[in-house]
């Protein structure tokens, strides 16, 4: 029979044994290991490593946001496990000012995430209005000699579009980053998500100023419409926020 | 990536950016060229907005996620031993 270990999603503030009526990875029960007024919120799982499918992380948040909605978290990466009852604690005696101080900093706060897409029909009207260059290559694409000339055609008129995407990326993302920036204690800059996605950013706000920061997000959201899509989501735990380092148990 | 939404610009064949990113892809795992376990879950996420948004299919998704998951073992599973684990 494999080891049973810890699955642990985050950090909470809880000086009293709970268990919760939610369930967590694989249907498991979820529930707390305290430590001084700290407790790490696991369920237990017969594996010593769990694959990031969609089903997994999905549980994995979904525990997460259910605590956001009473506690303040640090929530953990998708993924990890303790190999009993015993390390969990050990890991949250090890870490136990760093925690302390992460909880106290980030309490009452939540983080939000913001992703822009550029959208696809304005791109290619973008593309169609009237660049005399691009329908200069049209007529050479149309009149190639083979394949190959087509495509190097084509990855000439390819940089064109990526001059656009930067434009748009200078005259919406970033206007939009710098605006919501001003309205949040912190932000943060995430890696894109591909060739559309020109501003993926998280912001730490305050709980209570979350419907501001939403009605300021949804006004950005109409002043661009047509050009970019707005992917709002929150609240969330603050993953991008935390400063702090764990000390593994052993 | 951006080829794709040439062909529907310039060439007329209708061609959608999604179709290329799922080539892009598939092309990535096969040639084994997705081999940090960093990169693999940029595109598992990658996938994941692609399935919220209706531009791929549930067995589509499904069928990568498989083979980007079995990737994500076989990093690990080289990281390890070249850590002597």
């Amino acid at each position: 029979m494999p080891q049973q270990g810890k699955y642990i999603y985050g950090i909470i503030e809880e000086p009293q044994p709970r268990r919760f009526s939610f369930s967590g990875i694989e249907g498991a029960e979820v529930y707390t290991n305290n430590y001084q007024g700290l407790a790490a919120v696991v369920s237990d799982i017969e594996v010593n490593e769990i694959d990031p499918t969609r089903k997994n992380v999905l549980a994995h948040t979904v525990v997460q946001d259910k605590l956001l909605k009473d506690y303040t978290i640090l929530p953990m990466g998708f993924g990890m496990i303790a190999g009993s009852n015993d390390d969990v604690l050990k890991l949250l005696e090890k870490n136990y000012p760093g925690l302390s101080r992460e909880l106290a900093r980030l309490a009452g706060k939540v983080a939000v995430e913001l992703k822009v897409f550029w959208d696809q029909e304005a791109m290619v009207k973008g593309l169609q209005g009237g660049n005399e260059e691009l329908t200069r290559l049209k007529t050479k694409i149309a009149a190639a000699s083979s394949p190959i000339e087509a495509q190097r055609l084509l990855i000439e008129a390819g940089r064109m579009v990526e001059c656009i995407a930067l434009d748009w990326k200078e005259r919406y993302a970033e206007r939009v980053y710098a605006v919501l920036k001003r309205l949040s204690i912190e932000a943060k800059l995430n890696n894109s998500l591909g060739v559309k996605n020109i501003l993926n950013a998280s912001f730490l706000i305050d709980r209570s100023e979350e419907s501001n920061f939403q009605q300021e997000v949804y006004k950005l959201d109409s002043q661009y419409q047509g050009k970019v899509n707005f992917k709002y989501v929150g609240p969330l735990a603050p993953y991008s926020f935390i400063n702090l380092e764990l000390e593994p148990a052993n | 990536m951006i080829i794709g939404l040439l062909y529907d610009v310039l060439v007329g064949v209708p061609f959608t950016l999604c179709r290329e990113i799922l080539m892009k892809l598939r092309d990535e795992i096969d040639k084994e060229r997705l081999i940090t376990e960093e990169s693999i879950k940029e595109r598992l996420q990658q996938l994941q907005l692609m399935l919220q948004d209706g531009e791929l299919s549930e067995e589509e998704y499904q069928e990568l996620e498989d083979q980007l998951i079995e990737r994500l073992r076989s990093v690990k599973e080289y990281s390890r031993s070249q850590r002597g684990e």
